[in-house]
């Protein structure tokens, strides 16, 4: 078969075009930050100098910053991801059963991931400020008018242990949305047969969302657990808002990429900061490659 | 966001403007050389061609003033259109490291001094020109610049000058004040008559929940005050060392531990709202720099307050009264065309050589002492309320502006012992080694606390 100029030309310039733009926008970035980190380095320094693997020693051994803010990434991934995945199901699967209002129940889920973060953010002040907030005061008056012990003002975002599960609630609360609708489009999509034919062998409601449903959206929960697992270890928004840019207290909030910011455009070391993304780089591909490796054996 | 200067709605503002200055005594031989250089009105600026200027600004209540300079200034040379532009401080310098080596930024762009050293070593400020200002005379006679604060850690070049010195001060709620009681003969100066009051001051709700703190503060300035009153400095001799682990800055931790735990007269969500809070009422004496006099103006007009001098620990002010800081005011872009440098330089010229400008705008309006002797004692200075409180103390202020990595620290420090006041000297060790660590990252920084005018008066080690 004879192939026109035309198509061949389509056939060199398509992947020509996409690996350049991979080249600049992904390959170069990154090959820049990794060069950048073996530095002190600052875009507006005079004396950038090359440091070997310093930076790389003093984020792993020196710097406790660094270790508060991988625990604070991992505990917010691992609350947002598991929380989230197992609440987008239960609802995904919730909405899927819905015979009226689906399209409303979907609409009411979604709304918050299209709220910007900031108005989001002067809500959520509204409900948790400690003295203030709708929530203690709310629980206060309902613990009250039940005769139970008084609820105590619960400073959550004032204090350290209940600061990150305040944060871990906003993000599921901004995020889950996205997650509900690739699920339910998943389990819409699996043939109602199915459901039939279990239901005519006398298979409970619970018994068809465990050995169909969760079986035939896999591939949907895994895109959502790793794509959830990515986006949560590179947090920034929610932490930057609601401490204003604080990540406190005492740095209980404070994710590796607001680090990574702080470091770089408050401290100017850009050197610095792009060891830690390197370190967060690496982090992020080891988890997703132990979840894909999962997965193959899952597969097998 | 951008505020962009409007021409055409200003010209009435503009005519009037420069009818004012041309015929106020500022404009006079006299009242334009507080740099050392007479400013004179030229026939045209960059041969009479249009040029257009950006003037970025962070601050919106600075903004009123500099637009008022740039309608001043475009009075004059027509063809010059000058935009204060308004970007917020978190954006602020990241724009500005991004754009102003690309040649992309402002020509001219305000300044702060905690960014100075950054700002030094990448080289963008352009040196102040001999031609717009003297340097001996800004030695002789403007603030700051013999103590070496003004100079850049390493070439000792100049760029910018302050606005004025500010120092802190007891800002009180005079409302609150009046109805727990108190009158002027119990205005504190003392640690303890302060505890005392903000006691008195104190307001609680049914649940015991404080609606109205007595005292509030920023916790790093109160630390940095504190630890300056009792003679001792925040870093060793050679400024490469943070002091964190001695009985002065103990005692201004375990003040802060005693108001939060022992007297309960503030509590966490009053003091994170530092002087927004005293604002909008929720703690009823703040201790602040005088800037805020300018703040309070412009967001709580219909507040009723009083500003004395600080507290010390037995009422005297030596060995010190406390930190100075100079705001410092614009620099001009050393990546702009030569011509948009020329008329910045001279935009710059025609403001800071104007002793009403520098006296009523850069000063007095943002609550900070004149920055030059020859307008220290003029009578707007003893009629404004905040700096004239300021006047007698000046001398016992100690000049140094903290790397921000160290406020940060001890803002962190501050929040601990307000959170678990226990094991004050853990917590103590703790920060005095992560400040070291975080001060050997440069060997720039610029620590002049040593320049102090009373230096015999401190604990020497």
């Amino acid at each position: 078969m004879k192939i026109s100029t035309r198509n061949r030309l389509f056939v060199i310039g398509a992947p020509l075009v996409a690996g350049l733009f991979f080249l600049i926008w992904f390959i170069l970035p990154i090959g820049w930050t990794m060069g950048i980190s073996f530095f002190e380095y600052s875009p507006i320094a005079s004396d950038n100098h090359a440091v070997g693997f310093q930076n790389y020693i003093e984020a792993l051994f020196e710097d406790d910053t660094f270790w508060k803010a991988t625990v604070n990434s991992l505990y917010f991934a691992f609350g947002n991801v598991v929380l989230g995945t197992v609440l987008a199901l239960v609802i995904a699967n919730a909405i899927a059963s819905l015979q009226v209002f689906q399209n409303l129940a979907k609409f009411v889920y979604f709304m918050p991931t299209l709220f910007t973060i900031v108005a989001a953010a002067v809500v959520w002040d509204e409900i948790f400020h400690p003295r203030y907030g709708i929530l203690n005061n709310g629980l206060f008056f309902l613990t009250q008018a039940l005769g139970l012990p008084a609820f105590p003002e619960i400073g959550w975002t004032t204090t350290t242990f209940w600061s990150m599960p305040t944060i871990i609630l906003f993000g599921l609360w901004k995020y889950l949305g996205i997650r509900i609708i690739i699920l339910l489009a998943a389990i819409e999509a699996i043939p109602k047969m199915y459901y039939e034919a279990a239901t005519v062998d006398g298979v409970t409601q619970r018994q068809q969302f465990r050995y169909i449903t969760i079986p035939l959206i896999k591939p949907a929960l895994w895109f959502v657990i790793i794509t959830g697992l990515i986006n949560s270890l590179q947090v920034f928004e929610p932490m930057y808002v609601i401490t204003e840019g604080v990540g406190g207290p005492l740095r209980s909030t404070m994710s590796l990429v607001m680090l990574i910011n702080k470091s770089g455009f408050e401290y100017q070391r850009f050197g610095y900061a792009a060891s830690v993304s390197m370190l967060l780089f690496a982090m992020i591909m080891v988890l997703t490659i132990v979840l894909f490796w999962i997965r193959s054996r899952e597969k097998d | 966001m951008k505020i962009h200067l409007n021409r055409g709605a200003g010209m009435l503002a503009s005519v009037l403007t420069a009818f004012m200055l041309l015929s106020s005594p500022a404009f006079s031989d006299e009242g334009m050389q507080a740099t050392g250089v007479k400013y004179v009105k030229k026939d045209q600026v960059n041969n009479g061609e249009p040029i257009k200027l950006e003037y970025w600004e962070w601050s919106g209540q600075r903004a009123e003033y500099q637009r008022k300079w740039a309608e001043a200034y475009m009075a004059q040379y027509p063809n010059v259109e000058i935009d204060v532009v308004l970007q917020p401080w978190p954006s602020y310098w990241p724009a500005l490291i991004t754009n102003v080596p690309a040649g992309k930024g402002p020509a001219l762009y305000h300044m702060h001094a905690s960014k100075m050293s950054e700002f030094c070593d990448g080289n963008l400020m352009a040196p102040i020109p001999s031609s717009v200002a003297d340097p001996q005379h800004l030695n002789e006679h403007w603030i700051g610049f013999s103590e070496g604060a003004m100079a850049c850690p390493k070439s000792g070049s100049i760029h910018t000058v302050p606005m004025g010195a500010m120092m802190p001060l007891l800002f009180i709620n005079k409302n609150m004040w009046d109805t727990a009681g108190l009158s002027d003969s119990d205005i504190p100066s003392t640690w303890t008559e302060l505890r005392a009051v903000a006691t008195k001051l104190t307001q609680r709700d049914s649940r015991g929940r404080i609606t109205v703190a007595g005292l509030s503060f920023d916790g790093q300035e109160w630390i940095q005050n504190a630890v300056y009153q009792q003679g001792r400095y925040l870093f060793d001799a050679t400024g490469t060392k943070a002091q964190v682990q001695n009985p002065e800055y103990k005692a201004a931790l375990q003040f802060i531990s005693d108001v939060v735990h022992e007297d309960k007269i503030l509590d966490q969500e009053v003091a994170e709202e530092r002087h927004e809070g005293f604002a909008a009422k929720k703690s009823a004496m703040y201790i602040g720099f005088s800037w805020l006099a300018g703040y309070l103006s412009a967001n709580a007009a219909d507040m009723n307050w009083i500003a004395s001098a600080l507290p010390t620990p037995d009422g005297s002010n030596e060995p010190a009264y406390g930190n100075i800081r100079f705001a410092v005011e614009a620099v001009v872009n050393p990546f702009a065309s030569e011509a948009e440098q020329a008329v910045a330089w001279d935009f710059w010229h025609f403001n800071y050589a104007n002793d009403l400008t520098v006296l009523e705008d850069m000063a007095l309006f943002n609550g900070f002492l004149p920055p030059v002797d020859t307008l220290v004692d003029a009578p707007q200075v003893g009629e404004n309320a905040v700096v004239s409180v300021l006047a007698p103390v000046g001398q016992y202020g100690v000049i140094n502006d903290l790397p921000n990595v160290i406020r940060e620290e001890q803002l962190e420090l501050v929040t601990a012992v307000i959170l678990d006041p226990s094991d004050l000297d853990g917590k103590l060790a703790a920060s005095e080694k992560k400040q070291n660590v975080l001060l050997s990252k440069r060997d720039d920084w610029n620590i002049i606390e040593r320049n102090y005018g009373h230096n015999d008066k401190m604990i020497q080690d």
